[in-house]
């Protein structure tokens, strides 16, 4: 077999999204890809010795038989090498890369984890689905299912330190909007002047000792939150809304009312509730779970760029794809 | 800004594990649907993905192909939940650029940008802005308004950086629907300013970034093509 260094190869996102392509356009599966690929991988592993019990069969084993005539696992392995072996060697190419880099750092995956990993998998499905019934669904097995899970939690602990954390705060909001050319109207909308003038009477109103919840029913033109007291949960500066949320919050402690603060779209008011830094208990978890899904998608931003650099770093001679 | 949101796999294959397939909704015409968070499907070039990133809430995506789609979603509550959108991998060298596409986009009530993402090959993120509602914002602070992009448009322009750097042009002249050219002009614009350096465009995105919705809204593309 030629000798083939495969620096440079392109990732083809495993670690994007292996999935994606799980579906032809009607939704039915179209290519049981990750089926392929641990076909190839039993073959592969099997070339290099690291042989799963499963693999052990000889070659010459006969698999099926189509009208006495014998379909060997020698067929088999060649057909899946020829469908799918060259995605399948890169997919091992990079757990093993995962892992080395791991080992390097003295990253370790623990029992425990993988079952709080196990537990949010399970909690991401909705019922009556199982994770059970999905993997055989999508013919997996648990253990396979296990392999990706472990993968996927060293990549977490290689990258969390890498990723950028943001002050988060929990906000109360009144919004006046203004009239802006194209826009998608969904409610009344002002000139600049007559939607300040409005937000600085709201303000009064509150400086007054009107209730804020009030204020909000009487004024706030945002849909989504004028009939939940302008909540806009808990936010930070990537959270999508105009920056200045959170950079007003930034100056008020938790009660406080903003003055009034110009926004892309117009004018707000907003009452921070609480900050990261300075909440009740029983908005920990709130508060762990906007964390949490941040950490996830920079994680899962971070990790294809970082997974090929590994590569690039590591000598790798692929004989499968010159 | 747009959190061009890469899952880890796990996840995203959790969230493909939930793909329940249902009868189409009729009276959008729709000919596919599917609830998982993070589905995706591919026809030609054309990859059309869920994207619910920031939430677990339940949502439908209807769906004729890639470039025809409807999210219908209730989100409340702060931060980006999805970013619905078409995509093409694009792997553009830069001297090469000549992206456009053409949009006819119908959004729901909510907070919620539409939107291009492209990304580059050194990581940074140039996210084009034709519309939003609510108290929807970019990454950053404006450092330029009013620049007029030949082929392009007029764009207030924001920069950010939440790990990366993140460019955003905002037009100052929104729509739901038109043709967006001059992809390759606001590169340049980005690149002599100083907000990158040669890149190749990786792939080019298009669709609603939704933060939070007033009930239960649809956010359609009607239509979306790309060309470069």
């Amino acid at each position: 077999m030629p000798d083939v260094d495969i620096i440079g190869f392109s990732v083809v996102g495993p670690w994007d999204n292996p999935w994606a392509r799980f579906y032809s356009l009607d939704g039915k599966e179209a290519l049981p890809l990750l089926v392929k690929i641990w076909m190839t991988a039993v073959f592969v592993a099997g070339m290099t010795a690291v042989v799963p019990a499963r693999s052990q069969t000889s070659p010459a084993t006969v698999v099926a038989t189509v009208d006495r005539k014998p379909i060997m696992v020698s067929d088999v392995q060649r057909e899946a090498m020829e469908m799918v072996g060259a995605a399948a060697l890169q997919r091992l190419i990079e757990f093993r890369v995962i892992d080395d880099e791991a080992r390097k750092d003295g990253i370790t995956v623990t029992a425990a984890d993988m079952k709080e990993q196990l537990r949010k998998e399970r909690a991401k499905l909705t019922a009556p689905a199982t994770l059970e019934d999905e993997l055989k669904q999508h013919h997996l097995t648990m253990p396979l299912f296990e392999e990706m899970m472990r993968h996927n939690i060293e990549l977490h602990k290689l990258l969390i330190g890498r990723v950028q954390t943001f002050p988060l705060y929990h906000l109360r909001a009144i919004m006046i909007y203004v009239s802006r050319p194209g826009a998608t109207q969904t409610g009344p909308v002002h000139t600049d002047a007559q939607a300040e003038a409005i937000v600085t009477q709201a303000e009064r109103d509150l400086q007054s000792g009107k209730k804020w919840d009030d204020i909000v029913k009487q004024y706030s033109e945002d849909a989504p939150t004028k009939g939940n007291a302008g909540d806009l949960g808990i936010v930070n500066k990537v959270s999508g809304y105009d920056q200045g949320f959170t950079n007003t919050a930034a100056d008020l402690k938790n009660g406080q009312i903003s003055t009034p603060f110009k926004i892309l779209d117009g004018y707000a008011v907003i009452q921070r509730i609480s900050s990261g830094a300075d909440h009740p208990a029983s908005e920990n978890d709130a508060y762990d779970g906007v964390e949490s899904a941040y950490e996830d998608y920079m994680v899962g931003h971070l990790s294809p760029s970082y997974v090929q650099n590994l590569q690039l770093k590591a000598k790798i001679v692929n004989y499968l794809s010159p | 800004m747009k959190l061009r949101y890469r899952l880890s796999a796990l996840v995203a294959g959790i969230c493909a594990f939930s793909a329940l397939f249902t009868a189409a909704n009729t009276a959008h015409a729709w000919s596919y649907s599917n609830t998982g968070q993070y589905f995706s499907t591919t026809s030609g070039s054309y990859i059309l993905d869920t994207d619910e990133w920031g939430s677990t809430a339940g949502v439908t995506l209807y769906y004729n192909n890639p470039q025809n789609w409807d999210l219908y979603c209730n989100f409340t509550g702060g931060g980006v939940k999805a970013y619905p959108h078409t995509q093409v991998n694009t792997n553009i060298s830069e001297g090469s650029y000549n992206v456009w596409g053409y949009f006819n986009a119908s959004p729901g009530s909510g907070t919620w940008d539409l939107a291009w993402d492209n990304w580059d090959s050194n990581g940074a993120e140039y996210m084009i802005w034709e519309n939003w509602g609510g108290g929807a914002g970019p990454l950053g602070s404006e450092v330029a308004s009013n620049v007029s992009i030949s082929g392009a448009g007029t764009f207030n322009v924001y920069s950010g950086n939440d790990g990366h750097e993140c460019i955003s042009f905002l037009q100052t002249s929104t729509a739901d629907n038109g043709t967006q050219g001059g992809v390759s002009s606001i590169m340049a614009w980005a690149k002599s300013h100083g907000y990158t350096s040669s890149a190749t465009i990786s792939n080019v995105q298009f669709g609603f970034e939704v933060s939070s919705t007033s009930g239960n809204q649809n956010f359609i593309m009607n239509d979306i093509q790309f060309g470069w």
